[in-house]
C-alpha cells in the first residue's frame, strides 16, 4: 500500500466516524462519550453507504461529487453540533479498562490479524458475495447496475449494500480495490462490538462483569474468524447490538431519541443483510407492543416515523434488485410450507445447532462460570431485559422458521450457514446474559 | 463460591484456551514484512492472472465459462463454482455465464484443460486458464 493509499483510507474512516459522531450527538445529546464514538462510527458508515447508493442510482460517475456531498452533509451536521454544543454531553467517567480486558483485546486483535493474513481477500462468502458486489459498485459507470444480473443463486442479488458500499467507498479513497480497506471495516465492526459490550455492561451492570464478558467475546475464535472474513455477519451482529443498547438507554433515560436511534440501527441491520429485515420487524414489533401496552401513542407515532425512511430505502432497493428472496420464493412457488409437517427437519435443525454450540461456540461455555454466582435483574431493568429477551426469542424462532422453510437441501444449508446465523445474535445474547447475572453474592 | 473467585477461574480458562494461538501470533511479523500475503490466496492468484491477461474482456457484456465438468453441472459442484466466482470477480462488470455460447469464453480447469465444440483457443493465460473464442464457421 502506498502512503497516499493509507492516507485515503484514514480519511475515509475518520470522515465516516466524525459524521456519525455529529449525527448521534445531535440526536442523543445526553449520551456518554464512549457510546457516542461507537454509535457514531457505525452510524457514519451506514449514512455514507446509503448516500453512496443514492448517488449511484443517479449514475453520478465522478467520485468528486460524492466527496462534495459527504463534506456538505458533515458540514451541516457539524454546524448543528457546534451550535448546540452547550447542551451536548461530552463527558465520560473515564476510558480506564482493566488489565485482563486490555490483554484480551490485544490478543484478540493479533488473532484477528492472523486470520486476515491467512485469507486477505476474505472468506469464501465474503469474497463471493460482498467482494464481487463491491467491485460492481466501484465501477464509475451505469454498468454497476449489472450487479443485479448475477446468474447464480449463491450470489444473493437481493442482499442490500451496507457492506459492499462501505468497501467500495473506502476503495475510492484508497485509489484502488485493496483488501486492507475491507479489513479495516472488519476490525472496526468486530472490536466496536467488543467495546460496546464493555461500555454497556459497565453502565448497566458492573465494571467487572463488563470486562469479563467483553474479554470472552474478544477471544471467541469464531467471532474473530468471521470478523476477518469480510462478510456481513459481524457488521450485522454489531448493528443489532447497537439497537439493543439503544433500547436499554431508552428505558434508563426515558428519552425518545433512543427509540429513533435504535430504529436507525435496526434499519441499518436490514440494510446489511436479509436477516436484518427480520430484526427490524421484530425490534419495531416488540417496541410497538410495549408502547401499546403502556398506551404511549405518541411514541408509537415516532417509532413508525423513524421506520419510514428505511422502509422507503429498502422498498426502492428491492424494486431495483428485482430478485426474489430464495426463502420467500420457496414458500410461494415450491410450497415449502409443507416442511412444517416434517419432524425430521425439526430434529436436524436442533441437532445441528447443538453440534455447532458444542464445537464452534464452545468458548461461550465460559459464560456459565460467572453464572454460578446466580442470576439477578435490577428492578429498573426488568422491562428492558424482558423486551431484549423477547427480541432474542423471536429472532431465534425466525431463524428456525427460515431453515424449516428453506428451499435448499437442509443439511447443506445448515452446515454452510448456521454458525454465521448464530453469530449474528451472539453479542446481543452476551449483553442479555450479562444483564441477568448476579454481580456479587451478598446477603 | 464468590464472584471474585469465579472471575479469576473464567479469566484463567479464557487465557489458557487462547494459548493455542501463540505459535500463529508469533508468525505475524514474518508474514507481514516478508511475504506477499495479500496475493497469496488461491482466489487472488487466479484472479490476478485473469485481470492481467484478459482485462480486455471487461468490455464484453457477457462472457461464457467452461470448466472440467459438464455444462449443466458448472453451477452445482463446489470446485467449478469457486473458479466461476473467481472469473466473475476478476472480470467485473462483465457477467459470467455458463457455457461456451458467447463471443469469448473463459476456461478454468483444475484437471486437464480441453476445448469444447464450436470454440477455439484465443489466448492461454496459464496451463489451466484459457480464453476461448468462437470458431469461425
Amino acid at each position: 500500500m502506498s502512503f497516499l493509499c493509507v492516507l485515503g483510507l484514514i480519511y475515509g474512516v475518520l470522515s465516516a466516524a466524525l459524521c456519525g459522531f455529529f449525527a448521534v450527538s445531535v440526536c442523543a445529546k445526553d449520551l456518554d462519550l464512549p457510546f457516542k464514538i461507537i454509535f457514531g462510527t457505525c452510524a457514519g458508515f451506514g449514512i455514507f453507504s446509503i448516500l453512496y447508493f443514492i448517488l449511484k442510482v443517479f449514475n453520478i460517475e465522478n467520485f468528486g461529487v460524492y466527496v462534495f456531498c459527504e463534506i456538505a452533509l458533515m458540514g451541516v451536521l457539524g454546524g448543528i453540533f457546534f451550535a448546540k454544543r452547550q447542551e451536548i454531553n461530552l463527558k465520560t467517567d473515564g476510558f480506564k479498562i482493566s488489565k485482563p480486558f486490555l490483554f484480551a483485546i490485544l490478543l484478540g486483535f493479533l488473532i484477528y490479524m492472523k486470520y486476515f493474513i491467512i485469507n486477505a481477500l476474505g472468506s469464501w462468502d465474503g469474497f463471493r458475495i460482498f467482494g464481487i458486489k463491491a467491485r460492481f459498485l466501484y465501477e464509475m459507470s451505469p454498468n454497476w447496475q449489472r450487479v443485479f444480473e448475477l446468474p447464480h443463486f449463491m450470489m444473493h442479488n437481493d442482499y442490500p449494500f451496507f457492506v459492499p458500499a462501505s468497501f467500495a467507498r473506502l476503495w475510492h479513497y484508497c485509489g484502488g480495490a485493496v483488501c486492507d480497506a475491507a479489513n479495516i471495516f472488519g476490525i472496526i465492526c468486530t472490536f466496536s462490538a467488543v467495546f460496546l459490550i464493555y461500555f454497556a455492561l459497565k453502565r448497566f451492570k458492573s465494571r467487572k462483569i463488563a470486562a469479563l464478558f467483553a474479554s470472552i467475546l474478544a477471544l471467541c475464535p469464531i467471532f474473530l474468524t468471521n470478523g476477518a472474513s469480510q462478510a456481513a455477519d459481524i457488521p450485522i451482529a454489531f448493528v443489532n447490538l447497537c439497537a439493543g443498547v439503544c433500547l436499554l438507554l431508552f428505558f434508563e433515560n426515558k428519552n425518545i431519541s433512543y427509540v429513533i436511534l435504535g430504529t436507525f440501527f435496526a434499519g441499518l441491520s436490514a440494510w446489511t443483510k436479509n436477516e436484518g429485515m427480520m430484526f427490524l420487524l421484530v425490534y419495531c414489533a416488540v417496541f410497538c407492543g410495549y408502547f401499546l401496552y403502556k398506551r404511549e401513542w405518541k411514541n408509537i407515532f415516532i417509532l413508525f416515523a423513524s421506520l419510514l425512511p428505511f422502509t422507503a430505502l429498502l422498498g426502492f432497493f428491492k424494486h431495483l434488485a428485482h430478485t426474489p428472496n430464495d426463502v420467500i420464493l420457496g414458500i410461494t412457488t415450491l410450497k415449502t410450507y409443507d416442511h412444517i409437517f416434517e419432524p425430521a427437519k425439526y430434529i436436524l435443525i436442533v441437532k445441528t445447532a447443538l453440534f455447532m454450540l458444542f464445537t464452534r461456540f464452545s468458548m461461550l461455555f465460559l459464560l456459565l462460570i460467572p453464572a454460578c454466582a446466580g442470576f439477578c435483574v435490577k428492578n429498573e431493568q426488568k422491562a428492558p431485559v424482558a423486551l431484549l429477551a423477547g427480541i432474542f426469542a423471536l429472532m431465534c424462532c425466525g431463524y428456525f422458521l427460515i431453515y424449516l422453510l428453506s428451499p435448499h437441501d437442509l443439511s447443506w444449508h445448515l452446515d454452510n450457514s448456521l454458525d454465521r446465523i448464530m453469530l449474528q445474535m451472539l453479542p446481543f445474547s452476551i449483553l442479555l446474559f450479562g444483564l441477568v447475572i448476579r454481580e456479587n453474592r451478598t446477603k | 463460591m464468590n464472584a471474585k473467585k469465579l472471575e479469576i477461574i473464567t479469566y484463567s480458562l479464557l487465557f489458557l484456551f487462547s494459548v493455542q494461538y501463540f505459535p500463529l501470533i508469533l508468525q505475524i511479523p514474518y508474514s507481514f514484512f516478508n511475504t506477499n500475503f495479500r496475493h497469496m490466496s488461491i482466489f487472488s492468484q487466479k484472479a490476478e492472472i485473469l485481470e492481467n491477461g484478459a482485462g480486455f474482456l471487461k468490455k464484453e457484456p457477457e462472457i461464457g465459462f467452461v470448466s472440467d465438468v459438464t455444462d449443466d453441472e458448472i453451477l452445482l459442484k463446489s470446485d467449478p463454482i469457486m473458479n466461476f466466482y473467481i472469473a466473475q470477480y476478476a472480470l467485473v462488470p462483465s457477467i459470467i455465464k455458463k457455457g461456451p455460447d458467447f463471443a469469448y469464453t473463459v476456461g478454468m480447469f483444475d484437471k486437464k484443460p480441453h476445448t469444447e465444440a464450436g470454440i477455439s483457443i484465443f489466448k492461454q493465460l496459464s496451463p489451466n486458464i484459457i480464453i476461448f473464442t468462437r470458431s469461425s464457421k
